[in-house]
Parts: structure tokens; sequence; C-alpha cells
């Protein structure tokens, strides 16, 4: 026994200085586990605090910002930057151009920064600019929708003259979009030697799938960050990532669940910053199935949600309801009840008897024999979403199955034909003809249940041409409402997005996109 | 001696063989398209031209043999496995051998952190239950073990990092594999383990204080200490095969743990690759891991036979008969 005895002595030992080597870690991480008892000694040691760590989901998954996974994190962590920005307030702002005229309805003109230049020193000028652009054009298929119908011709050294296939093409909104990020065209993305973006930092070390350091770009055009240098973690689980700001390991971390929202509420280490995003989440019907086949089945069954409650149930009350799709979207907001403005479950009722599903006396409906079913597909976070509905449609007697798996699955019964209905949250910012037509015309990508209606095809083919921003802006909202009305998909909310923030963090800024707007010159630690 | 091995390999390598053939046919009957993935994932912004997008699919599919047969398909692995290239990420474009090889260690580290500490507690509180036997202290262990058996990994391990990393701010959460990292998550996996170890070697040593010796024992006034020393020397056997089986559970199974912990280990870097359906890395961890098992199989049955010299001979007679 004694031998058990020295093993156990053994295994102690490894414990013991297994927690005394995690205490003793560096200066930076000192700093953030003193400041559970903050005091002002340590107030001023943490305004000395010299990187600044992000817990995210995931990190770029290569160092080339045209490959997969790869430049919205580098634009995230202020490594790399397009030519415009959109604003807090969904406003597109000039970035790393200085600014942008419109000549005619087809032809925008853009002025460079004289004073912007690469990491490696190289001026961003016209040349680079367009480079740029085509490199991502002809090797980015996530960059297609912004940059396929514009050409970029050089005017002088620092202007160029973009023209669109289209009138009043929106080129500053396409031209900010984390696809379009501005790099050197010469240079290799094979390693982070060769790599060469125009942010403010620029990545010093890179293990895949796990960590991505970055230090101050001392050819930085703009404002000079407070923070040296930037850690940006991958931690998959969102559990842990909420912990890691909790324990101050980090101080931001990216999308963590509703469900560690109480943790926060009783820490004073962070807190949760939630903007509402810009994507809807909805149910899409497939319209080939014949219970679906009546628009007034469809209607039913958006009357037939409590919205309110979905929120409080599949979001934790973390969103706000919405009854149309674009209504995410910051700019149209009006659109947020325009139909559907209440849960009104009679009225489901009323319109399922209209339809011919007759209640039973178990309160089942049915037509010819056929009991009224939706299988509903569901992945990620929204089990609880999906049983909610699930309760609120057997009440008006709609029998639901809700499957819960990964999202191969939907993907693969969607190719099979063999799906009721899935839910999804596409992006509702951008121009509004390329979402709206990405959604709901039949060869939108987005068009999963085959919504093909002639007179929203024709609305849709009249947007394109439509030059006026406010007459646009108005068929837009009437396209919007049509298709809310005819139902082929049920808005629901926003999806939330939940960031988590060390209390010593200042300067962070809620964003609506905020997956790629994180990290700006203006963070800094301490007291303000 | 050499017959046996012969044997043991020819089999071994049998298995291995029909195993991964097995599992690539299975990886790609999954629902699910890699390069759609790999492809698809970042767009937040649904388009109407899909044509091109439709276009890039074949071209990449071609670019990774997909739109090839299955069995066309194996043979190409089967041919870069003879060449220890066990081919490209999908979604990285990196090395599938580099990529386990920077992740294997990390791995190996936890497990046999994990399984040094399974040993450290099942002997212990085994030997310990089993000399208390229904008292207070066995009554106790037999609680915990059903408690720690039965309560899932992810719970133990997040009650765990909270507790120490948040509450007593004494571990660091972050994605290295260092030692000041490792003692955490190697006590979950221990404690999640122990159960099993525990029990056994209490049962096993409760066996043998039932056996004639140790009553013969007994009653020629042997020390006590020397008693529970003959007894346990003979629940070793087991404890070898229990030593095999969870270092390969470890290693195969630290995913969740993994995970939670943001240890990266191959565990972790298999459940992403297994979520993106990146084939080719899919097969390499496959493949190691039943190589692995094997390895380990065969290592038990060599170490059997050097413990109890009756199973080598047996194991002799059985290939004599069938020759």
């Amino acid at each position: 026994m004694k031998r058990f005895g020295i093993i156990l002595a053994i295994f102690m030992v490894v414990v013991i200085v297994g927690c005394s080597v995690s205490s003793s870690k560096d200066n930076t991480n000192d700093d953030k586990k003193e400041n559970t008892n903050a005091t002002d000694d340590q107030q001023e040691e943490k305004s000395e605090q010299q990187e600044l760590i992000i817990a995210d989901q995931e990190i770029a998954a290569s160092l080339d910002p045209v490959e997969p996974l790869t430049s919205s994190y580098l634009r995230n962590i202020g490594a790399a930057e397009a030519l415009f920005k959109v604003n807090a307030k969904g406003e597109v702002e000039p970035s790393l151009a200085e600014s942008a005229e419109e000549i005619n309805d087809t032809t925008w003109e853009i002025n460079l920064r004289t004073e912007a230049s690469f990491w490696s020193g190289e001026a961003i000028d016209a040349d680079a600019v367009i480079a740029s652009l085509e490199r991502s054009k002809s090797l980015d298929l996530q960059a297609e929708p912004f940059l396929n119908e514009l050409s970029f011709t050089k005017v002088d050294d620092y202007t160029i003259q973009v023209e669109t296939e289209h009138a009043k093409q929106p080129v500053p909104l396409n031209l900010s979009y984390y696809q379009t990020v501005i790099h050197n065209a010469d240079k290799s993305y094979e390693d982070i030697d060769s790599m060469d973006l125009s942010g403010m930092y620029k990545v010093t070390s890179f293990s895949p799938a796990q960590k991505m350091e970055l230090e101050l770009n001392e050819n930085y055009w703009g404002e000079t960050p407070s923070i040296p240098k930037i850690v940006h973690e991958q931690i998959s689980d969102a559990q842990t990532r909420a912990l890691s700001v909790l324990s101050g390991s980090s101080d931001i971390a990216i999308k963590v669940p509703v469900t560690s929202l109480t943790q926060f509420a009783e820490s004073d280490e962070a807190e949760t910053i939630s903007a509402p995003p810009a994507n809807t989440q909805t149910i899409y019907l497939n319209l080939d199935q014949p219970q679906f086949e009546n628009e007034k089945v469809r209607q039913a069954l958006s009357w037939g949600l409590n919205r309110e409650e979905l929120v409080e149930l599949g979001a934790e009350g973390q969103s706000t309801p919405v009854t149309t799709w674009l209504a995410s979207n910051p700019t149209y907001e009006e659109a947020k009840n325009a139909v559907y403005p209440e849960y009104d479950p009679d009225k489901a009722e009323a319109l399922l008897d209209e339809a011919g599903w007759g209640k039973d006396a178990e309160g089942t409906r049915s037509k010819d024999g056929e009991t009224l079913t939706v299988k509903l597909m569901t992945w990620g976070d929204d089990q609880a979403l999906g049983e909610t509905i699930q309760n609120q449609w057997t009440q008006i007697g709609v029998q639901v199955e809700v499957q819960h798996g990964d999202y191969n699955l939907i993907q693969t019964a969607r190719e099979s034909g063999e799906w009721d209905a899935s839910i999804e949250a596409w992006s509702t910012f951008g121009d509004e003809h390329a979402l709206l037509t990405g959604q709901f015309s039949p060869d939108g990508s987005g068009n999963y249940g085959g919504y093909n209606d002639e007179q929203t095809n024709q609305l849709l083919d009249d947007l394109a041409e439509i030059t006026d921003p406010q007459a646009r802006r108005e068929l837009a909202l009437q396209i919007n409402e049509r298709v809310a009305e005819q139902a082929p998909v049920i808005s629901l909310y926003p999806r939330p997005q939940l960031t988590a923030v060390s209390t010593k963090l200042n300067g962070f800024e809620a964003h609506f996109r905020q997956f790629e707007h994180t990290v700006h010159a203006g963070l800094s630690f301490g007291t303000e | 001696m050499l017959l046996i091995f012969s044997r043991k390999i020819l089999e071994a390598l049998l298995t291995l063989g029909l195993a991964t053939s097995i599992l690539f046919i299975l990886i790609r009957l999954a629902p699910g398209d890699p390069v759609a993935i790999m492809i698809g994932q970042s767009s937040d912004v649904a388009s109407s031209n899909t044509e091109r997008y439709e276009q890039k699919l074949l071209e990449l599919r071609s670019e990774f043999g997909l739109n090839q047969t299955i069995f066309q398909q194996y043979f190409i692995w089967m041919k870069q496995l003879i060449l220890f290239d066990l081919g490209d990420s999908i979604h990285t474009g990196r090395s599938v051998m580099t990529e386990i090889a920077d992740r294997l260690p990390a791995t190996i580290l936890l497990s046999v952190a994990a399984l040094f500490i399974q040993i450290v507690l099942g002997i212990l509180l085994g030997v310990l239950s089993a000399l208390k036997f229904g008292r207070f202290f066995d009554h106790l262990t037999r609680f915990l073990c059903v408690l720690f058996a039965s309560t899932p990994g992810f719970v133990i391990g997040l009650v765990l990092l909270s507790t120490f990393a948040v509450t007593f701010s004494t571990y660091e959460i972050n994605t290295e594999a260092k030692l000041s990292r490792l003692w955490l998550p190697a006590l979950t996996l221990g404690m999640i383990g122990a159960p099993q170890w525990i029990r056994t070697i209490r049962a096993n040593m409760l066996t043998e204080f039932g056996q004639p010796y140790i009553s013969s024992a007994v009653s020629r006034g042997l020390k006590y200490r020397r008693i529970v020393e003959h007894a346990f020397k003979n629940t070793l056997l087991p404890i070898v095969t229990m030593t095999g089986l969870s270092l390969t559970t470890l290693i195969s199974g630290a995913v969740v743990i993994e995970s939670i912990f943001s240890w990266p280990g191959i565990g972790k870097y298999a459940l992403d690759s297994i979520l993106l359906k990146d084939y080719p890395v899919i097969q390499g961890y496959a493949l190691l891991m039943i190589a692995l098992v094997i390895v380990i199989h065969l290592v038990i049955e060599i170490v059997y036979s050097f413990i109890d010299p009756r199973i080598h001979r047996k194991g002799e007679e059985n290939v004599k008969k069938d020759y």
C-alpha cells in the first residue's frame, strides 16, 4: 500500500503543479485574473494590457482572402479592409477609399487615399485596387453577387472608374462587403511572410483552426489603435467561449449562447451585448407539398404563430418579432409588422376551415382523409424554436413533427424534395434587388420552396430597372409585403447575435454585422 | 512463437483493410457534399446566378476526385496509402498527415495523463473499497462511481471548467496544449473513466479474497499487507486489458472533452472535419484509430503471454493444431 501512497502523492503533486503553473501565467493573463477584485491599482495594470484576446467559433480558414471562410475573419480582427464600410446605422461610409461620386446612372468614380499602403509599404493605388478586385472576382465565388456586374478602369494613379451593367447599382455598398477586401494581388498568400493586406493589424502567426496573432501595422494610414496586439482564438464550444470571458481568459467572445445570459447577469467581469442582426429566422415551406398548395393554409400558419413567445422561448428574449422577411434590415424597420400585425389563432383556424381542413373531436385537422401535417426540420440552436412552433401550430390543429439534426440532413432532404418546412436565416442587408431576387425569384438560391409568382417576378424585374431611390424603396417594400401575404416563407425574428465583452474593455461597438466589425482603432483597456 | 505473431499480424492487416473499406464507403453514403459545404458556408446573401456556382462545384469535385466512382476513389486512396500519403484536407488544403502529426501529440499527452489518473484512482479506491467492504467508505465509493458513470462527460467538464476557471481563477482557457492546461481535461477524463476501474478492481479483489490461498495465508499468520499484495497481483491481468482498452477509448473518444477545454488534439480536429464532411481527414483519422486499436490489442496479447505463460502455450497449441 506504500506504493499506492507514493503514486497518490505524485498525482497530487502533478495536480498542484498544474494549478500553480496555470496561475503563474504571463503578465497579461495575470492582469486578467486579478481583475476579479478590481481595485484602483488593478485598474492601472489593466490599462497597460498589451493584447486583446478574441474567442471565436472559428478563425480564418486560410491566409488568402479569396478562399472560403477567410476574408470576414480577417476583416473582423482588423487585418483587412474594403474600399467602403457600413456603419452601425446601416449607412455606407468610405474606408480605404477616400470618396465616391456617382457620375451617371451606370458610372461611379472612386478616389483612393494617397497615404494608404499595404503592410509591405507598397502603395494602394488604382492598379493595386483593380488587380485585387479582379482577383476576387475570378477566384472567390462569394464575391460574385457584388463584383460580377462591375467593371473597373484606372482614371489616374489614385482614381478608378466603375461601370455597372445596370443603372443605379449600389457600387459603394457592393464594395463594402468582406468579399471585396483589398489585398496585394501580386503577393502569395501561402504564408504570413508573403501575405500583404492593408489593415491596422498584420498577422504574425497562424495556427489553422487554433489561433491567429496580429501586431500593429506601423504603416497604417488611419488612426493608430492603442492596443498593440490581437489574438484571435478558435474555441468551438459556445459555452466554453462564454466561460473564457467570464474567467478573464479572453476579452471578447463572439456568438455566446443565449443560455449563458444568467451567468453574465451575475458577473462583474463581463457583459453581453446584443445588436439586432440583419437576418431573419424564416420558415421555408416546400410549395410542392400538397398541404401548402393553398395560400390560405400558409397564411394560417403565419397567423397561428405567437412570435413574442417564439422570441422568448427560442431566443431567450434576445430578439424582436418580425412578420416580413426584409424587416430585420435596419433601414426597413417599418416593415416589421406590415403583415400579420398580431398573433391571431382564431383567424388561423378560420382560414384552415375555409381551405377545407376540418377539425375533428381530438382537435386534429384533416381533408379527404389526409391529416394536416408539417415535418419541420431545424438545425444548430433552433431546436427550442422548432418545438415552440410545434406547440403553437398544434393548437390550431396542425400536426407537427420536429426533426432536429445536422444541416446536411436539410440539404439532402431539399435535394430529394422530401421535406415540408425548414428554418434558416439569410442576410437581409444589401441591394434590395439582389436580396429579394435571391430569395423569391424562381432561380434564387434561397428560394428553397419553389415559389414562382408571376406578379412577384414582374415586380422584381421592375425593381431592377428603377433608378429613383425612393421609388426603389417603395417597390422593395411592396414586393416584401406581397411575399409575406402569399406566405411561401414565414418570417419570425432576427437570429440573435450575442457578444460577450470584458468590462475592462472600452469602445466596443455593437453592430448588426458584428462578425466583421469587432476590432477598430477606438478599442482600449482601463477606465475611461 | 513466430507463427503466432505472423498469424496475428495477418489478422491485423485483414482487420485494417476491411474496417477502412467499410468506413470509406459509409463516409460517402452519409448525407452532405464536402465541396458544397466548403464553398457555400461563408455566403450570407442568397444569389440569383447559380450557374457559376454549379460550374465551380463541378470543378472542385473533379479536382478532389469526387466525380469518380467510389471504387476508383478507393483505389486512388489505397495508392496514396502505399506512399504513406493520406491526401490533402478539402477544407484547409493542408496535408492530412501533417495536420494529424501536429495534433496527435496533444491527444496522446492528454490520454496518457487521463489514463494515469484513472489507474491511480481505480487502484486506490478499488482496493480500499474492497478492504472496507460493506462499510461507509465502500458505500460512498460505489455511490460516487454511479454518479460519475451516469453523468455525461460534457457536464462534468463544464462544471469543472466553470469552477476552476471562473470561480477560482486557476485555469486558463485558450487553445494551447501546454502542461499548465493539461491537468483539468485530464482530471475530467480521469473522473469519467475511473468508475469502471474502481468497480472492476474492487470486484476482482473481493473474488481473490474468497480464494482458498488467501484463507491459507491468513491461517498461516501472514501479514495483512502481504495478503493484500498477493491478492492484488492476481488482479493484474484484467488491469492490463483495461489499460489497453482505456487508452484506445481515450485517444479516440476524447472528442467532447477536447472541444470543451479547447484542447487542440486530434479528436476536436476529427469532429470539425466530420461536420465539414472533409473525406480525406475523416479517412486518415479512421485509419489511424483502427491501426491504433489493432496495435494496442496486439501489445496486450504480447504482454498477456509474458504475464501468464499458460495463454502463450495455449496459443501455440492452437496454431499447431490449425496447421
